[in-house]
C-alpha cells in the first residue's frame, strides 16, 4: 500500500531523491577539497567514489516503488509510441483483430441470446412441453395436443404440479380506436401462474375465469400496452371491445414475455373449461393446443415422459379411431423453439470461428513480420542490458495492447452488427427481439483479446529475445538468421489462413449457388405492390353463406372504386399465406378410397384472384362474376391437376367433387398455370380454385394491389369500409406485408447467403493481405539478392517466376488442405442447399480459381516492385 | 574498479546503519562517514547500497526521514532511529552477537 503511494507521489520522491544524492556528492567533494585536491579533482573523485549515480537511484527505486507496474506504464508509452509511429501497420493489426472479434461477437450473442439464454421463467429448467406425435406411416412430431389428450394427462398425470395450455385466436379490437385484429392466445386460467410469469400491472387470471360469464378479461403484451394504449398507467380496469363482446383488462404481461418465438400474441384471454365429453367434435380438435407443465419436485424429465406416453397409450385404446397410432413425448420449452435455428447457428458459429483465427493468423503473421524488423532495436536493447524478460514483456505488451485496442473496435463493431443482425434477421429467426450484447459476450471479448494478444505476441517475442545482439549489430539489422526462420513460419501461416479461406469460400460458393437455383423456380405468381389484411366476420351480423357473400360483394366494389387502388380480391388464403387444404374426388375415378381421399390446394376467391396475382391461363376460362349462387357450381384447376387424373384429354367439362362444403359436383371450367404456394421449395403443385360466391366463409382474408403507397390509401380505404361496416377492421398489419412476406419465403437461405458472402469475402480480403504481406517482406528482405540475380543477368520475368513459384507453392499447400477439408465438411451445409449437392462440382472449381485470382493479385503487386530493383542501389546498400 | 575492502556480511547493512542513527539523526553521508570512521576505514559502504537500504528501512517504518538543514548550512535529509527501529536495532544486535560467537567458536575448534 505505503508502495502504492509512493507510485503516486513518484514525481516528488524522485525530486528529494535526486537532492539528497546530490548533497551526498557536494559533502564528498568538500571533504576532498579538505584532504588537498582542486574542486575539479575533488569533484572526479568524489563521482568515482560515489559510484553511478542513475544506476544507484535505479535499484533505490526499485525498493520503495513498484518496479513491475512502473516496467508495465514504461512498456505501454513505449508501446503507445510503436504504434505511433507506424500507423500503417496498427491500423491494419487493429482492423484485422477489430473484424474477427466483432463479427465473432455478433454471432455469438445471437446464438448466446437465441439458443443460450433461458426463458423468462420461474425455474424454466422444470418446465416442459408436453406434446403427442405420430407414429403411423409417415411418422411426425406434432407441436401441440389434442384436446382429449390433454383432459387424459390432466386427469391421470401425477408427474406435474401443474399443466397449463395455449392456442392462437385472432380477433379484432373494435373499441377504443380503430378496429386492428390482433394475434392473441387463449390459455388456461393457470398458464401464467405455470410458467411463474408475474404481469407489469395488475393481475393475471383467477382460476374460476374459465367458467362462463367470468371470461371476459384480458391479459395484454406489453407492446399492445406501449403501442395501441400509448403505455397509460390507469390501463388496469379498462374496458375493451372484441367484436361483439366486451371485456375488462386485467393485467399487462412483461415486456420480455414471449411464449411464441416469433409472432408474440397481442393479448390474451382466458380459455373456457375443457368441455367433458365424448363427441366426436371434440376428439377430433386439431392437435394445435400447445401444453406445458411444471414437474414436482423429484420427478424426472424421463419419468414424466414415460407417464404421459405410457397414458397415450391408454387414450389410444381407448379411442381407437383417432388415437391409434399416436403417441406422445416431452421437450423443454425452450428447445422446440429453436430446434430449426439452433444447427444453423452453430454452423454460422463455426464459420465466424474461422473467420477470428485467420484474423489471428493475420496479426500474428504482421507481428512476425515486424519483430523481424525490429531485430536490430531488440539487440540494441539487449547490448544496454536490457534483460530476456524485460524484452519479452515489452514486445508482449506491444501486442498486448494491440489485441486490447482490437477488441474494444471490435465491440463497437459487434455493437453495429448486433443491432443491424437483430433488424434483418429472418422473420423465421426465434427470439430475434430478444438479441442483445450482455456481460457474457463482453467478458468473452475480454478473453478472447488478452488471449489473442498473449497467444500471438508470445511467439514473436519469444523469437525476438533470442536474437543474438552481437551477431543482429554485426548484420546491420538485416537479421537474416532470425529473419529466414521466421519467413518459414510465416510462410506456414499463409497457407493455414489461405486453407481456412478456402473453405469459408466454399461454403458461401455453395450457398450463392444454391440461392441462385432458388431464385430461378418459377413461383407461378407475381405479388408486386399487394397487401393482405385478414378479417373475420363477426358470425351475429353475418350469420349466413349469403351475407357473407353479399359483405364481398359490396366491399369488392366499394374498394375498386378507390383511386389507386388496382385490384381487390377476396379469398380464404393466400400463396404462402395460410392454407386451406381439401379433400376431392374426381367423378370419373370412383376408385379412390372414400375413407383416404387425397387433398389438394383449394382457394376459395372471387374472380380477380387470378389477375391480381398474375396467374397464367392454360386452357378453358378462369373464374368469373357469372359464377355466382345461382350459377352451376365450377371449379379451376392447377395444370399439374389436370395432367394427373387426365391425361391426354381434355380436362375442360370434367368435374371434380369437394368433400366440403358441400359436396356439389363442380364442372372444371378451366386449367391455370402451377403456382408455388408454398414458395420455391414447395412441391405442392396440386391446385383446385372454386368462386367464393358458391363456397362463402365468414373469414375471407383481403388482398389489395396498389399503384400507390398503402399508407396514402388508409383514409379511403377506411371510409371506404365505414360504409359497409364501421366495427370492421382495414388494417393491413406490418408483419402481414405481402411483398416482404415473399422476400421471407426463403429467410433461412437469404440470411445464410448474406452472412456467408460476408465473412467469405472478409476471409478473402485478410488471406490476400497475408500473401501480400509476406511477399512483400521478403522481397525487401532480398533485395540484395535480387540485385545480385539481375546484375548477373537475371531478366525481370526470371524474378517474377521465382517469387511467384514459391508463394504458388505456399498457396498451393493451403488451397489443397482447404479443398480437402471443404469436402470433409460441406455436408453440414447439407440441409441448407436446394438444387445443388453438397459437393457441386462447379463451386469446387470456380472457388479455387477465384482464390488463386485473389492471391496471383495479392503476390503480383509487390512482386512486381522486386523486378523495379536498380542492381547497383541494391548492392551499394550493403 | 577493484574493491579495497571486504564486502559486507550479508544482512549487516541495516545493522549498522541502525546502529549509525542511535546516537541522534544524521544524514546519509553522515551514515557512510560514521561507519567508516567508527570501524576505522574497516568497512565501507557502498553508495549503492546505502541509500536502497535506506529507503528500505523507512519503508519497513524502522527509520524516520526528515529534511533539515546540515552544518553547511544546505537542506539536507536527516534519518532518525524510530521506536520500532530501537527494537529492530536490539533483535539485530543479538543476532549479530550469537552469530559472530558462534563463528568464533568454529574457528577456534579448528
Amino acid at each position: 500500500m505505503a508502495r502504492f503511494l509512493n507510485f503516486l507521489r513518484k514525481p516528488r520522491l524522485e525530486k528529494e531523491m535526486s537532492d539528497e544524492m546530490r548533497h551526498h556528492l557536494d559533502l564528498l567533494t568538500a571533504q576532498h577539497i579538505a584532504a588537498g585536491l582542486s574542486p575539479e579533482e575533488a569533484r572526479y573523485a568524489a563521482l568515482r567514489e560515489f559510484g553511478h549515480v542513475e544506476g544507484i537511484k535505479e535499484n533505490a527505486r526499485d525498493v520503495r516503488g513498484l518496479p513491475w507496474l512502473e516496467a508495465i506504464l514504461h512498456d505501454l508509452r513505449d508501446g503507445g509510441r510503436m504504434l505511433r509511429k507506424n500507423p500503417g501497420f496498427s491500423l491494419v493489426t487493429i482492423l484485422t483483430l477489430a473484424i474477427g472479434i466483432g463479427a465473432t461477437a455478433a454471432i455469438f450473442t445471437v446464438v448466446n441470446s437465441v439458443v443460450l439464454q433461458p426463458l423468462p421463467y420461474r425455474e424454466p429448467d422444470r418446465l416442459l412441453a408436453l406434446r403427442e406425435s405420430y407414429k403411423g406411416k409417415q411418422p411426425f412430431r406434432f407441436t401441440g395436443a389434442g384436446r382429449v389428450t390433454f383432459r387424459e394427462w390432466l386427469a391421470q398425470s401425477t408427474s406435474f404440479s401443474s399443466l397449463a395450455t395455449a392456442y392462437p385466436w385472432a380477433r379484432t379490437i373494435t373499441d377504443p380506436g380503430a378496429p386492428v385484429r390482433y394475434y392473441a392466445w387463449r390459455v388456461s386460467t393457470n398458464y401464467f401462474s405455470t410458467l411463474g410469469v408475474q404481469p407489469v400491472l395488475g393481475r393475471t387470471f383467477l382460476p374460476d375465469e374459465n367458467s362462463p360469464g367470468k371470461g371476459n378479461v384480458l391479459v395484454i403484451s406489453h407492446r399492445l400496452w406501449l403501442g395501441r394504449f400509448n403505455g397509460r398507467p390507469d390501463i388496469i380496469g379498462q374496458q375493451v371491445h372484441i367484436e361483439d363482446q366486451s371485456y375488462t383488462i386485467v393485467g399487462v404481461a412483461p415486456k420480455d414475455f414471449m411464449p411464441e418465438p416469433v409472432v408474440d400474441p397481442a393479448f390474451f384471454v382466458p380459455d373456457p373449461d375443457p368441455i367433458i365429453s365424448t363427441d366426436p367434435k371434440v376428439v377430433l380438435f386439431p392437435r394445435y393446443i400447445e401444453v406445458v407443465g411444471r414437474l414436482k419436485p423429484g420427478v424426472t424429465a424421463r419419468e414424466a415422459s414415460q407417464e404421459i406416453s405410457a397414458i397415450s397409450a391408454r387414450i389410444a385404446r381407448l379411442y381407437p379411431a383417432t388415437n391409434a397410432d399416436w403417441t406422445a413425448y416431452v421437450t423443454s420449452v425452450l428447445e422446440p423453439q429453436i430446434e430449426e435455428v439452433k444447427s444453423f447457428l452453430l454452423l454460422l458459429l463455426a464459420a465466424v470461428g474461422f473467420l477470428l483465427l485467420i484474423a489471428c493468423v493475420n496479426v500474428a503473421n504482421l507481428l512476425l513480420a515486424r519483430a523481424s524488423t525490429r531485430t536490430r532495436e531488440i539487440a540494441v536493447r539487449c547490448a544496454l542490458g536490457a534483460s530476456r524478460r524485460r524484452i519479452i514483456s515489452q514486445l508482449l505488451c506491444e501486442s498486448l495492447m494491440i489485441s486490447l485496442l482490437g477488441s474494444a473496435l471490435g465491440i463497437v463493431l459487434a455493437y453495429v452488427s448486433v443491432s443491424f443482425l437483430a433488424g434483418h434477421a429472418p422473420l423465421s429467426l426465434p427470439r430475434a427481439q430478444v438479441i442483445a450484447i450482455d456481460g457474457r459476450v463482453l467478458a468473452g471479448c475480454c478473453v478472447l483479446a488478452i488471449l489473442t494478444g498473449l497467444g500471438f505476441g508470445l511467439a514473436p517475442a519469444l523469437q525476438a529475445s533470442k536474437v543474438n545482439p552481437q551477431l543482429a549489430l554485426k548484420e546491420q539489422g538485416r537479421g537474416t538468421s532470425a529473419g529466414g526462420r521466421g519467413l518459414s513460419i510465416r510462410r506456414f501461416l499463409v497457407a493455414f489462413e489461405v486453407s481456412l479461406a478456402l473453405v469459408l469460400l466454399m461454403a458461401a460458393g455453395l450457398v450463392v449457388r444454391s440461392f441462385a437455383a432458388l431464385q430461378q423456380v418459377p413461383l407461378g405468381f407475381q405479388t408486386h405492390t399487394a397487401y393482405l389484411a385478414k378479417n373475420t366476420l363477426p358470425p351475429a351480423h353475418y350469420p349466413t353463406p349469403e351475407s357473407q357473400d353479399l359483405f364481398v360483394q359490396r366491399a369488392t366494389e366499394k374498394f375498386s372504386a378507390i383511386p389507386g387502388v388496382h385490384s381487390v380480391v377476396f379469398a380464404s388464403h393466400y400463396p404462402a399465406f395460410g392454407r386451406n387444404d381439401r379433400a376431392y374426388k374426381i367423378d370419373r375415378h370412383p376408385e379412390l378410397d372414400p375413407r383416404n381421399l387425397p387433398y389438394a390446394a383449394c382457394f376459395v376467391c372471387t374472380p380477380s384472384f387470378f389477375r391480381a396475382l398474375d396467374i397464367s391461363l392454360v386452357q378453358g376460362r378462369f373464374l368469373e362474376a357469372r359464377d355466382d349462387a345461382k350459377a352451376a357450381p365450377v371449379a379451376v384447376v392447377s395444370r399439374t391437376f389436370a395432367e394427373k387424373y387426365f391425361p391426354g384429354e381434355n380436362p375442360i367439362g370434367q368435374s371434380l367433387t369437394l368433400v366440403n362444403p358441400d359436396g356439389a359436383s363442380r364442372t372444371i371450367v378451366g386449367v391455370v398455370g402451377d403456382i408455388r404456394d408454398m414458395g420455391p421449395l414447395s412441391e405442392r403443385t396440386l391446385q383446385i380454385y372454386v368462386p367464393f360466391s358458391q363456397a362463402p366463409m365468414p373469414n375471407p382474408s383481403l388482398l389489395l394491389r396498389v399503384e400507390t403507397s398503402i399508407g396514402t390509401l388508409q383514409p379511403a380505404l377506411r371510409r371506404a369500409m365505414d360504409a359497409i361496416d364501421a366495427n370492421l377492421p382495414v388494417s393491413i398489419v406490418p408483419q402481414l406485408d405481402f411483398t416482404d412476406f415473399l422476400h421471407e419465403t426463403y429467410p433461412t437461405q437469404r440470411f445464410a447467403l448474406f452472412l456467408f458472402a460476408t465473412f467469405a469475402v472478409v476471409a478473402l480480403l485478410l488471406s490476400a493481405l497475408g500473401i501480400y504481406g509476406v511477399v512483400a517482406y521478403s522481397v525487401t528482405q532480398r533485395t540484395q539478392e535480387i540485385g545480385i540475380r539481375l546484375a548477373l543477368g537475371a531478366q525481370a520475368r526470371d524474378i517474377l517466376n521465382m517469387i511467384f513459384s514459391q508463394t504458388g507453392r505456399m498457396v498451393g499447400a493451403g488451397m489443397l488442405v482447404g479443398l480437402v477439408v471443404s469436402l470433409l465438411t460441406t455436408r453440414f451445409l447439407k440441409s441448407y442447399l436446394f438444387g445443388i449437392g453438397e459437393y457441386d462440382l462447379v463451386a469446387f472449381i470456380a472457388v479455387p480459381i477465384f482464390l488463386g485470382l485473389a492471391a496471383w493479385l495479392a503476390c503480383y503487386l509487390p512482386a512486381r516492385r522486386a523486378t523495379k530493383v536498380d542492381p547497383m542501389t541494391a548492392l551499394r546498400s550493403e | 574498479m577493484p574493491k579495497a575492502k571486504p564486502d559486507l556480511l550479508q544482512g549487516t547493512l541495516d545493522l549498522l546503519i541502525l546502529n549509525a542513527l542511535q546516537r541522534g539523526p544524521i544524514h546519509g553521508f553522515g551514515i557512510s562517514v560514521a561507519i567508516r570512521a567508527t570501524s576505522r576505514e574497516a568497512l565501507r559502504v557502498e553508495q549503492g547500497s546505502l541509500y536502497p537500504a535506506l529507503y528500505r528501512l523507512e519503508e519497513q517504518g524502522w527509520i524516520r526521514a526528515e529534511w533539515g538543514v546540515s552544518d553547511n548550512n544546505r537542506k539536507a535529509r536527516f534519518y532518525s532511529l524510530t521506536a520500532a527501529g530501537r527494537r529492530q536495532l536490539a533483535v539485530e544486535v543479538s543476532h549479530w552477537e550469537q552469530l559472530s560467537s558462534a563463528i568464533n567458536l568454529v574457528l577456534k575448534a579448528t
